[in-house]
């Protein structure tokens, strides 16, 4: 079996619906491809290997009927790094957080994952979100895999590079003042800032609670749209999120 | 989500594509605006007065949140303890500079000066006024159009190492996406070609709060 560089969910979807893969034949060559770029472009802080194996394992046999009823079911995503991880290291790009290992998980991370994602791995950021191009990290500078001597823009310049490169179709990133949107138009791809309060912040580590909101990134915009769709909704534990409704 | 534009109304502000902007940027953001107007929207015209203040006012409200929420990484709570400390003060101190990085002890000291009293009026209560102001020109805008279209950065990626040692250059190159944040609504960037030297380039779409349908919608007619 040949797969494409870059592929959407809808594709990948395609594939599980034939047989012609199953979540471990996708989950595996995306974590092979991070760890063989990772030397290069640095995008990723922490590598989720045996917990993405174990978990695309336990999705094989029901991928048919699960992507009936799951936006994302068998989907490898990434993850910035200041979204906080049950037992998955979260370093907000920073030597003071180097060895926390969050005891719960964002709110926005674990819809993504009853919509059926499964993390491959943690992205590189500007040390707590501060920057526009992903140099300030505790963890070293990212790289444009457009143009490896350019910046891929900041501060969530991991999670788009992991998109822009093929190694993921969608990954989350933050934005306080442009920190998907610019690294998106840096690296050649979409990223949306949805409205402050669409999106609960419970468990993003905060840098300006009054202007902080989590969003998307993909290569098509449909992506875009299947991941806000999966984590947008009110949350009791962020009371500046919103009771809307959320349109398909 | 289906694509279609017809009828819809793209206010594109003047503010947006003046000084500063890059030549190509433009361009290529001025192009994909024309081609959503043939496939039926109407290009309308609206201002956001206020832009030229935007870079100013994030960086004092940004880096005042920013010294109140990292105050908490005092090497009890979380992550990183500094050794060796003879008093607690002392501990504190070592980890938090041990533990930061330059950029953040920057937005740090930064945001605990605009907050400090005889500066707290001059420049937290005054950005505060002026993010208000912000708020009312896009609902004065929205008035008259359901979207908004900018560029999404004045120029494309730089190079790595270009801007590290200028943070005033680096902030000037977020003046289109802060006022995004400081309003609360939501955006949208979609790639509208690239430069000469092969570096993408982003157009930004803005819309009214909670009407992410639009923007999709409006970015998924450009994908077709």
């Amino acid at each position: 079996m040949v797969l494409a560089k870059k592929q959407t969910v809808g594709e990948l979807h395609r594939l599980y619906a034939s047989g012609e893969a199953s979540p471990s034949d996708i989950v595996t060559k995306a974590l092979e491809e991070i760890e063989k770029e990772n030397g290069r472009l640095n995008a990723c802080i922490s590598i989720n290997r045996d917990g993405a194996i174990k978990a695309a394992a336990a999705m094989d046999s029901g991928i048919k009927s699960a992507i009936k009823e799951k936006p994302l079911a068998g989907i490898p995503v990434a993850i910035k790094d200041n979204l906080c991880t049950q037992g998955l290291r979260t370093t907000c790009g920073s030597l003071i957080l180097d060895r926390y290992v969050p005891p719960y998980t964002a709110t926005a991370v674990r819809k993504l994952e009853e919509a059926g994602a499964i993390i491959v791995a943690k992205t590189n950021l500007d040390e707590f979100a501060m920057g526009g191009s992903t140099e300030n990290s505790a963890y070293g500078p990212v790289r444009n895999p457009v143009n490896e001597e350019y910046v891929p823009g900041g501060s969530s310049g991991g999670s788009a590079v992991a998109v822009a490169a093929g190694h993921v179709p969608v990954s989350l990133g933050s934005d306080t003042g442009g920190s998907i949107r610019q690294p998106a138009s840096f690296c050649g791809i979409i990223g949306l800032k949805p409205t402050y309060g669409r999106v609960s912040r419970n468990g993003l580590v905060a840098f300006a609670s009054s202007l902080d909101q989590i969003g998307p990134f993909s290569t098509v915009v449909p992506d875009a749209a299947r991941v806000l769709q999966a984590i947008s909704g009110h949350d009791w534990y962020d009371s500046t999120s919103a009771n809307v409704e959320v349109p398909d | 989500m289906n694509g279609d534009v017809r009828g819809l109304r793209i206010g594109v502000p003047p503010e947006c594509f003046a000084e500063g902007l890059d030549g190509e940027v433009k361009e290529k953001v001025e192009a994909a605006i024309r081609s959503l107007e043939q496939r039926g929207a109407r290009i309308v015209p609206v201002n956001l007065p206020h832009t030229k203040y935007v870079v100013a006012v994030y960086y004092i409200i940004a880096t005042a949140e920013a010294s109140s929420n990292l105050a908490r990484y005092d090497g009890v709570r979380y992550g990183l303890r500094a050794e060796d400390a003879g008093t607690l003060s002392e501990m504190y101190r070592r980890t938090r500079d041990q533990g930061f990085g330059a950029e953040v002890k920057r937005r740090i000291m930064l945001g605990t000066f605009v907050l400090s009293s005889g500066y707290y009026d001059a420049y937290y209560e005054k950005a505060q006024r002026v993010r208000r102001m912000l708020l009312n020109d896009f609902t004065e805008a929205f008035k008259n159009c359901d979207l908004i279209a900018t560029p999404t950065a004045p120029t494309p990626a730089f190079r790595i190492g270009d801007k590290s040692g200028d943070p005033l250059a680096m902030y000037l190159g977020d003046i289109y996406t802060v006022t995004i944040n400081l309003a609360g609504v939501p955006a949208i960037s979609v790639p509208c070609g690239n430069s000469s030297t092969g570096l993408p380039i982003g157009l930004q779409l803005i819309g009214r709060h909670f009407d992410e349908a639009t923007l999709l919608n409006a970015a998924y007619s450009l994908e077709q």
